[in-house]
């Protein structure tokens, strides 16, 4: 349909709409005043005396417990969230029995013609008005700030659940009524109410634009700040302008596509802050939406996941609906799109399983990575792990995805096994050039089954390489250098590695002394010092032996004692610098100098020397 | 204070028992009326049959001469009690009857009027047979306002009918067939006024001689009906003019500065203003404070009991029936039913002393242990 076509329809609909809406009106009025209209009011009675009845026998019961939810103290937000629920429960139960009454009796009844058509429409708005009505309610909370699905300012719940039941009113009427106008031949009239309909429910949503603002730190605004600030408001109001543009030029069909495909896009977008918003902590309220300082829990992410791919589904439903494709014949099969949908459908749910245990799979990998401290002092039992968990983590993503993209290819007919075989062939020709990669991961593997180094041990290749060791990949190792920089060794070219972090290491240093000293009380002094040592709990966690102390060389004017400590790995520079500083105290308590290193020489007297 | 209407405010006890049983004798009438209509889905024959019996007693006698009265009492005293009322926060079931019991008398003024005229020209021996032809085929825009004012009546009357039986101990015994009945009654009506429209309407199609002779009848009453038109017509405005005053005076009494406000404090936690004159069950509801009250504040079911802390003389003082229900109640020293309590002094501290959700089981509860307790001084 031409642009031209559709402005003429409603330049049409404005002129002409008018005077047959009247015609239509007095039509009715004719119809109902009559035999037929008569039996059509009673049963309508009769339908709502019943359902109304129902409903109410049952709120007899339920209205008890109702207000007794809704009174219920909320210390935290989960329990807040399970309250919502709850009352969601009994509330839609009653809807649900006041809808099956109704259209139960709907059914029972043999309405007059003309009638006919008319009666289940208006119980399906009044049906679908309650339900929207309910959902709304639930969502915006009004009044039960904790029972809030949807983060917003309170002083806007109650102007929310009024908009957003009359912008189903809008929808509702303009997808059940704007067709019986059509049929009863006043095809104006119909256009100019759904011109009429779309333009308020287009002005509503624009004036309420804050009830589509749901992204991070939106509601965090100061109260009586009403709009979006500047750039989003006015990328809301650009879009939405479109959206009605769209709507003017080219009807019904492609705008739901187009709001289709932006509300998709805003729910993928906001989907994580409403999960964090309904896992948020206690002591945050509901003031501000989660910033990501919390985690979500497994179950909240794979929730998070499914809504996720819940939200594309329904969106490709409803795409498909606005082109008008039978969703009954696509399932059962008798649509030619059938296949193509199946497969798209199959990829859909293949994506989510995919992710469900990815997500599992890495948070459960993470759980385990954080909870695992690493130890001050001793062996740290939990290094292994801290180096295998994040590849073993890292494998599994690849091997999902890889499976992932066969499976994919596979549901969508694309035939792998000639793949793969190519795959082997180009595989030959790719492992030529890519010697080094391949030498590269098999070594590390290899290093890693030998358990050659962890995270955080300090090691020495070769001889100018050495550091700590802060990441493994699967091709190669980055030590941190004392210095400062990071260096990346591939596995390949590893060769030889020290490991200087194993088990436990030995210092040595050497204490010059005057040579008129008394050697064995300097050895039973520092001896000494090394038993203090063990004895303090500052430094005992560090030292895997007592100090030991030898005389190893004899100087010309110098004695040089030899001190050995045996330590854990890592702590050898500050139990030798701990040891200095005790051994010279103790040496200047007992007044016993170092070396000086000035040599006095004395020169002996000779013959020649003149008497006094 | 205020003391319109004084009706109201002088024999409260009084009216709303009147009130009440005057509700009880027209839904009793009604009632009748619809089970003779229900009998439509047998046949309009089986509606003659039962006519005598289930109508008679209110057409013959001093029936409808008690009818009238209770009409008119229920109408006033109705009127008056919107009158009374001094805050527009009324519960849903409130403002449910405020409402249908104001569109009761213009969607039933027509149907009155027209059963007159047949009567008064002697026409009424025949008459569902007639007014049933008459509805279907003569003036189907009085028949919807029949059927819509069935709805009406009806549903006024339940409301009033179970806020009266559902504190009472036998509810508990006949409230599980009764209200399934209290929705389903009308309907059975609706549906037999359907039925036996449609078996008057093929009589008028098959028997030519009960045309020609409803058809003359009709004629009769219409003009008969039109020369009451002027009559109609003053009852309608007198009553619209009724209504309006009774509505004026509540808009005036609720929207009027009252000489004072007083400070309330709730459970030591929460502090609201509230103006003279209000009770405190109003005070809860203007505020949006949840607060039990079963009865719809009328004093009889004790669930919005409060006790007042310190200066009772800043309520008005208990009348002799907030003292028996107090009594029935078990109520504490410094109890006072939060409904007939109004606000005469500047501070008040309460606390509530039921659930807010508290529903009529927890009522008869009371009443109940009240009864026991009373039994276990008399023996």
């Amino acid at each position: 349909m031409s642009v031209r076509v559709r402005l003429n329809e409603l330049a049409g609909a404005l002129s002409t709409g008018p005077s047959e809406l009247v015609r239509v009106w007095q039509h009715a009025g004719d119809a109902l005043i009559s035999g037929a209209g008569l039996v059509a009011l009673t049963y309508s009675l009769v339908l709502f005396l019943m359902s109304a009845g129902v409903e109410w026998l049952y709120w007899t019961y339920a209205a008890s417990p109702l207000r007794a939810i809704e009174l219920a103290p909320t210390p935290t937000p989960a329990l807040g969230l399970r309250q919502a629920w709850h009352r969601l429960a009994l509330l839609a139960l009653g809807q649900v029995l006041f809808a099956g009454t109704a259209l139960g009796g709907l059914a029972f009844f043999w309405w007059p013609p003309g009638f006919d058509a008319v009666l289940p429409d208006g119980v399906l708005l009044v049906i679908a008005l309650r339900a929207g009505w309910l959902i709304a309610d639930t969502v915006w909370a009004p009044g039960r700030p904790q029972g809030r699905l949807l983060n917003l300012a309170p002083q806007f719940s109650r102007r929310a659940v009024l908009c957003s039941v009359a912008m189903s009113f809008l929808l509702g009427s303009n997808w059940l009524l704007a067709p019986l106008l059509e049929k009863a031949e006043a095809g104006h009239a119909a256009d100019l109410y759904r011109l009429v309909a779309t333009t308020i429910t287009f002005v509503l949503t624009w004036r309420f634009k804050y009830l589509f603002a749901l992204w991070p730190g939106s509601a965090a605004r100061p109260p009586g700040h009403k709009t979006l600030q500047l750039p989003r408001s006015i990328i809301f109001t650009t879009v939405l302008t479109a959206i009605y543009g769209v709507w003017l030029a080219a009807g019904t069909a492609p705008t739901i596509f187009v709001a289709d495909i932006v509300l998709l896009a805003m729910a993928q977008w906001s989907l994580r802050a409403i999960f964090h918003f309904w896992h948020r902590p206690a002591a945050e309220g509901r003031g501000e939406l989660g910033n990501g300082s919390s985690t979500l829990s497994l179950t909240a992410t794979i929730g998070l996941s499914v809504a996720r791919h819940g939200a594309v589904a329904i969106a490709a439903c409803i795409a498909l609906s606005s082109f008008g494709v039978p969703l009954d014949q696509v399932l059962s099969g008798h649509s030619p799109a059938a296949p193509f949908l199946r497969d798209a459908a199959g990829l859909l749910t293949l994506s989510l399983a995919t992710n469900v245990v990815w997500v599992a799979v890495r948070i459960s990998i993470d759980r385990r990575l954080s909870a695992l401290k690493p130890s001050v002092t001793g062996q740290d039992h939990h290094a292994r792990l801290r180096t295998l968990l994040p590849l073993v983590r890292t494998a599994l993503g690849i091997l999902l995805l890889t499976t992932f993209i066969l499976t994919a290819l596979w549901d969508l007919g694309i035939q792998i096994g000639p793949l793969l075989a190519g795959a082997g062939a180009f595989g030959v020709v790719f492992g030529f050039g890519a010697q080094a990669l391949v030498r590269d991961v098999i070594a590390g593997v290899f290093y890693l089954i030998e358990d050659a180094f962890r995270v955080g041990e300090y090691i020495e290749i070769g001889a100018t390489i050495k550091g700590k060791v802060e990441r493994i990949t699967l091709r190669s190792v980055a030590l941190r250098h004392h210095d400062g920089p990071l260096h990346f060794v591939p596995y390949g070219s590893l060769g030889t590695v020290r490991n200087n972090s194993r088990d436990w290491i030995v210092q040595k240093f050497d204490l010059p002394l005057p040579i008129d000293v008394d050697s064995e009380l300097i050895m039973q002094m520092i001896r000494q010092v090394g038993e203090a040592m063990q004895q303090d709990p500052g430094t005992a966690p560090a030292l895997r032996e007592s100090m030991k102390v030898k005389l190893y060389r004899i100087e010309p004017g110098i004695k040089i004692f030899r001190c050995k400590i045996e330590t854990v790995p890592g702590e050898q520079f500050d139990m030798r610098v701990e040891a200095l500083r005790r051994i010279e105290i103790v040496m200047r308590e007992a007044g016993i100098p170092f070396a000086s290193g000035v040599q006095t020489i004395v020169v002996p007297p000779g013959p020649n020397a003149q008497p006094d | 204070m205020s003391h319109w209407p004084w009706m109201v405010s002088a024999f409260p006890r009084l009216s709303l028992r009147t009130r009440y049983f005057s509700g009880l004798v027209l839904f009793s009438y009604v009632g009748m009326h619809l089970a003779t209509l229900a009998m439509g889905l047998r046949s309009i024959d089986a509606i003659e049959a039962v006519r005598p019996c289930l109508m008679g007693p209110w057409t013959q006698g001093v029936g409808p001469f008690i009818l009238l009265a209770a009409a008119v009492l229920h109408g006033i005293l109705g009127l008056a009690a919107i009158a009374g009322r001094r805050t527009l926060h009324l519960s849903a079931g409130d403002w449910a009857q405020v409402i249908l019991g104001l569109l009761i008398v213009p969607l039933l003024l027509d149907h009155l009027f027209f059963v007159g005229s047949a009567q008064r020209i002697g026409l009424f021996h025949r008459a569902y047979g007639f007014m049933l032809a008459t509805y279907w085929e003569v003036t189907p825009g009085h028949a919807l306002q029949q059927v819509l004012v069935v709805v009406v009546v009806w549903i006024h009357g339940a409301i009033g009918l179970h806020r009266g039986l559902m504190l009472k101990p036998i509810w508990t015994r006949v409230g599980p067939w009764l209200s399934p009945l209290l929705f389903s009654f009308p309907t059975a009506a609706l549906l037999g006024f359907v039925s036996a429209g449609r078996e008057a309407l093929d009589k008028l199609a098959s028997d030519e001689r009960w045309r020609d002779s409803v058809h003359l009848a009709v004629d009769q009453v219409l003009v008969a009906d039109s020369k009451l038109e002027a009559a109609r017509l003053g009852v309608l405005y007198g009553y619209a003019a009724l209504a309006l005053a009774a509505v004026c005076i509540l808009l005036w009494r609720t929207s009027r500065a009252r000489s004072g406000c007083a400070t309330i404090e709730y459970d030591g936690e929460l502090e609201v203003r509230a103006r003279f004159g209000l009770s405190l069950l109003d005070v809860s509801r203007t505020n949006g404070i949840p607060h039990a009250s079963v009865c719809g504040g009328r004093g009889r079911c004790g669930t919005c009991l409060v006790v007042v802390g310190h200066s009772p003389e800043a309520l008005t003082p208990a009348r002799e029936w907030e003292r028996q229900t107090l009594r029935r109640v078990h109520a504490p020293d410094g109890g006072r039913l939060a409904c007939q309590a109004r606000v005469c002094g500047p501070r008040i501290a309460l606390a509530r002393l039921h659930p807010a959700h508290a529903d009529a089981s927890l009522a008869r509860d009371l009443v109940a242990a009240g009864d026991g307790g009373r039994t276990g001084v008399s023996t």
